[in-house]
């Protein structure tokens, strides 16, 4: 890690027990180290070994906790055999975070050129593990009065000519989430978006298949970059985390720099 | 102006296919089974291009059965899931590409009409609530697209009262408790206004206006 972590002031997740997929690179990596320098037990959902090695020895290097464990979330056993190990290991689960996508996200294609099998990969990622990794926390969360905090995009507001099905997924996710808090407010639990704009592996493929892409975001992002995931969008996840944001629910915290202002 | 309209089994699709036809408009049902693949969507629409003249416009306003019924997300299996949100979405998708095919040379006009559960959540019907709100996002990604196609597409979100089921149930309660912001409006006046926006959406009065959505429900979501 080349960056300061950076937590927002007097946020504390000490004692929170997080499970947080795709955490082993980009945005989940930094999430991952930035909640665990806030003091919470950080579970880190990866597909790749050597990439759960890596975050969790960054962590526990600083003195941080965390652990690590396989979790394709394309597969239902997966995620429930991940939330119930991780109550196995802490006790209890406070945080539950779907932040987990696939590389082929960021493949541009118009709704006509669409096929089935690519359907099939981001709509299994995105919306369907969310709806898995929702319903085998719920038990957990409701007795710990803990948090669901599920990842979508600026494509799920405004919609994308290019990454369609993308968009589509993202979106179910904001009305899924919108529909959880209602129906899980009762039980003390929060339910929360949060739609970054992070400099990752994706966006940097985007750049690389449209060279002019980048050039376009700096013209129209409001703050005129796309944001670090360290320094910009973890703390903004550790806030989503923590008890400060205990009367937030059923909202679309929107890291964009300005670039997505309708809602 | 040729119209496709799916969804004519329900309520409100069955509204809309009533009203339409008695503007004298040639106008053609494509079934809920058509839905199930790009293929037989795109042969639906050929056959009823064959029967009437080429497709300018498409309603899409099938709501499967399967979205309006309740359930909590902690029960809910893997089926009905599916059923409540995954396959309406592609038969969507299905249906949108299907759509392109007709529609690309030419020009034309998309509507999707959904219930109003996506734009704020409604709980017991998470998995409907996904399902519409991707598919608005879907007509919003198609107006992007293929606008330099001179191919519109627009959504109609409507008062779930209208669409019946458990999801029209729990509206009309809420609606009790709650009044709308304008008031006494009955599920009459409530068609009748999405007529109009539908005539209005399909003329080429609207040949500047593109991803739009328009919520028909008194008022009670202002979505923009």
């Amino acid at each position: 890690m080349t960056q300061d972590i950076n937590i927002p002031g007097n946020i504390d997740c000490s004692g929170r027990r997080i499970l947080l997929t795709g955490a082993g690179a980009g945005l989940g990596r930094a999430m991952a180290l930035s909640l665990a320098a806030a003091g919470a037990d950080v579970v880190c959902a990866v597909r790749r070994p050597e990439t759960g090695a890596a975050v969790v020895g960054d962590i526990t290097a600083r003195g941080g906790r965390a652990s690590w464990l396989l979790c394709d979330v394309r597969n239902r056993a997966h995620c429930d055999e991940a939330v119930a190990e991780t109550v196995k290991r802490c006790g209890g689960l406070d945080v539950m975070i779907h932040n987990a996508t696939t590389p082929l996200s960021s493949e541009q294609r118009t709704l006509e050129k669409l096929d089935d099998a690519f359907w099939e990969e981001i709509v299994s990622t995105n919306l369907r593990a969310a709806f898995w990794l929702a319903r085998a926390s719920y038990p957990h969360l409701k007795t710990s009065r803990g948090t669901l905090v599920l990842l979508t995009s600026g494509a799920g507001i405004e919609g994308a000519s290019v990454l369609p099905e993308y968009a589509a997924t993202k979106a179910g996710i904001r009305a899924l989430v919108k529909s959880l808090a209602q129906e899980w407010g009762a039980d003390g639990i929060n339910v929360n978006c949060l739609s970054p704009a992070g400099l990752t592996s994706a966006y940097k493929n985007v750049f690389d298949q449209d060279p002019n892409w980048e050039e376009h975001i700096r013209k129209n992002v409001p703050l005129g970059r796309v944001g670090d995931p360290q320094t910009d969008i973890a703390p903004i996840m550790v806030f989503l985390a923590s008890d400060a944001a205990r009367f937030i629910t059923g909202q679309t915290l929107v890291a964009t720099g300005g670039r997505t202002l309708l809602l | 102006m040729t119209v496709a309209i799916t969804g004519s089994e329900g309520p409100v699709g069955a509204a809309i296919h009533a009203a339409l036809a008695a503007d004298a408009r040639p106008i053609g049902r494509v079934p809920a089974g058509a839905l199930e693949s790009r293929s037989l969507a795109d042969a639906a629409l050929s056959a009823l291009a064959t029967e009437h003249g080429a497709i300018d416009a498409i309603i899409h306003a099938h709501i499967a059965p399967a979205m309006l019924q309740s359930g909590p997300i902690a029960a809910m299996s893997d089926g009905e899931w599916d059923a409540r949100c995954e396959a309406p979405l592609r038969a969507t998708i299905n249906l949108l590409q299907a759509a392109h095919g007709h529609l690309k040379d030419r020009g034309g006009v998309i509507i999707v009409v959904l219930p109003t559960a996506g734009l704020a959540g409604q709980k017991q019907f998470a998995a409907c609530a996904a399902a519409c709100e991707g598919q608005r996002t879907l007509v919003k990604s198609t107006a992007r697209a293929w606008g330099r196609k001179n191919i519109r597409a627009h959504s109609i979100v409507a008062a779930p009262e209208l669409f019946g089921g458990d999801l029209g149930a729990q509206a009309s309660a809420a609606s009790m408790l709650s009044p709308l912001s304008l008031r006494g409006l009955s599920n009459e006046t409530l068609l009748t206004n999405m007529m109009a926006t539908l005539r209005f959406l399909l003329s080429k009065d609207t040949a500047a206006l593109t991803g739009t959505t328009t919520a028909i429900d008194s008022g009670r979501w202002m979505p923009l």
